[in-house]
């Protein structure tokens, strides 16, 4: 009995302290336990209104996509998460590959970006199930794309961070997010909702 | 000066309340969270509430509660949730239905996406918020989907029955468990 509640409070200490996201808790002997991190750690270099500075970054399938391309075309979400294989990362996609809907109703197309090589964004995201939107590498130069938004961090990695970008180019929404919490798909699709 | 007295009364009233609920797992019962009832008439009368009411797991109407904690992120979450509806399914269909009840409690969603969650895979059973992880944290560091067979007992507290932790593989024999283990 006390050894059990010894075990169940040391358990729900270290959930407490680690910020572990539950969604792939299971297995999570495959995520590294990054712990609670400093919430952001650069200084954003573009400003709503601004237009969104361009870039061109390998995908997963292959191709390089360019930013401008989409100009004209489409709405762009950018969604820059740290760091393949730890926990608040592993969710984040997961939660925006089922409304797929809502991005298409709102004509905008989701790019979803790490400062990770190909070969392991591939093993990575392949645990996610199959992925509807592109998942482009900004590994090498590297962090050259977060670095021209300013959300490149000291240790290399990116900022948790959203750019909800319209058709103009012009960067309509930023969220440069605690990197130790979701930031969640309200204020996201709040957002979309308000684009032409 | 009063507001932060009342601060930290509230943070000791949460904090106890945080250890109880710790304690009342490591003994095998299970703590009796409040939650928000649904704000869908049917799934709502379904547990014996009114919609949109407070009210703990004990005044569910039923005998036992299976209930599965998911994430609406959680892709393995997602890929069991077509299986989750035909349980839930069979359970309505069965002789049982009045006495065995099912929920969903959303780990760290908010009600918002607990919602996307609900239609996009089409789900018939009452899915529950647990924006701030308060129930997650409380239970520990468990892997999603994780399933809970709870048995309301006359006097209203709650004993753990079975626990599975993941998507079930034979959803038959996973069936089969739930009803025996509920001891109808």
């Amino acid at each position: 009995m006390a050894k059990r509640l010894m075990l169940v409070v040391v358990l729900t200490g270290l959930a407490l302290v680690s910020g572990l996201c539950p969604a792939l808790a299971e297995g999570s002997g495959l995520l590294y336990q990054v712990g609670k991190l400093k919430p952001t750690d650069s200084v954003l270099k573009v400003k709503v209104g601004d237009q969104a500075p361009d870039f061109s970054l390998p995908s997963l399938s292959g191709e390089m996509v360019e930013l401008g391309s989409f100009r004209g075309k489409k709405n762009v979400v950018l969604s820059f998460v740290p760091a393949a294989f730890t926990p608040v990362c592993s969710n984040q996609w997961p939660g925006y590959n089922i409304i797929q809907d809502i991005f298409e109703a709102n004509d905008a197309i989701l790019l979803g970006i790490t400062v990770d090589n190909i070969p392991s964004l591939y093993v990575w995201t392949s645990r996610m199930g199959k992925l509807w939107f592109p998942v482009l590498s900004d590994f090498w130069p590297h962090g050259a794309a977060a670095g021209k938004f300013g959300i490149l961090r000291g240790d290399g990695t990116s900022e948790r961070a959203l750019f909800v970008i319209d058709k103009k180019g012009v960067i309509r929404y930023i969220d440069v997010h605690d990197i130790n919490r979701n930031p969640g798909l309200e204020a996201l699709v709040r957002e979309l909702e308000k684009l032409d | 000066m009063k507001a932060r007295g009342r601060y930290l009364a509230g943070a000791v009233l949460f904090l106890a309340l945080g250890l109880a609920w710790t304690q009342a797992l490591a003994s095998g019962a299970f703590p009796d969270f409040k939650l928000k009832a649904p704000a869908d008439p049917d799934q709502a009368a379904y547990l014996g509430l009114a919609p949109e009411s407070d009210f703990k797991l004990s005044e569910i109407r039923g005998k036992a509660v299976l209930i599965e904690i998911f994430s609406m992120y959680c892709p393995h979450c997602q890929g069991a949730a077509r299986d989750v509806n035909r349980l839930y399914d069979r359970i309505r269909n069965s002789a049982h239905k009045g006495d065995l009840k099912m929920i969903g409690i959303g780990a760290g969603n908010s009600a918002f996406e607990v919602g996307i969650f609900q239609k996009k895979f089409a789900v018939p059973m009452p899915l529950l918020p647990d924006e701030d992880y308060t129930i997650y944290d409380t239970l520990g560091d468990i892997g999603t989907p994780y399933f809970y067979l709870i048995r309301i007992k006359p006097g209203g507290s709650l004993d753990i029955l079975f626990e599975h932790q993941g998507p079930y593989k034979d959803e038959d024999a996973f069936f089969k468990t739930i009803i025996q283990k509920s001891g109808f």
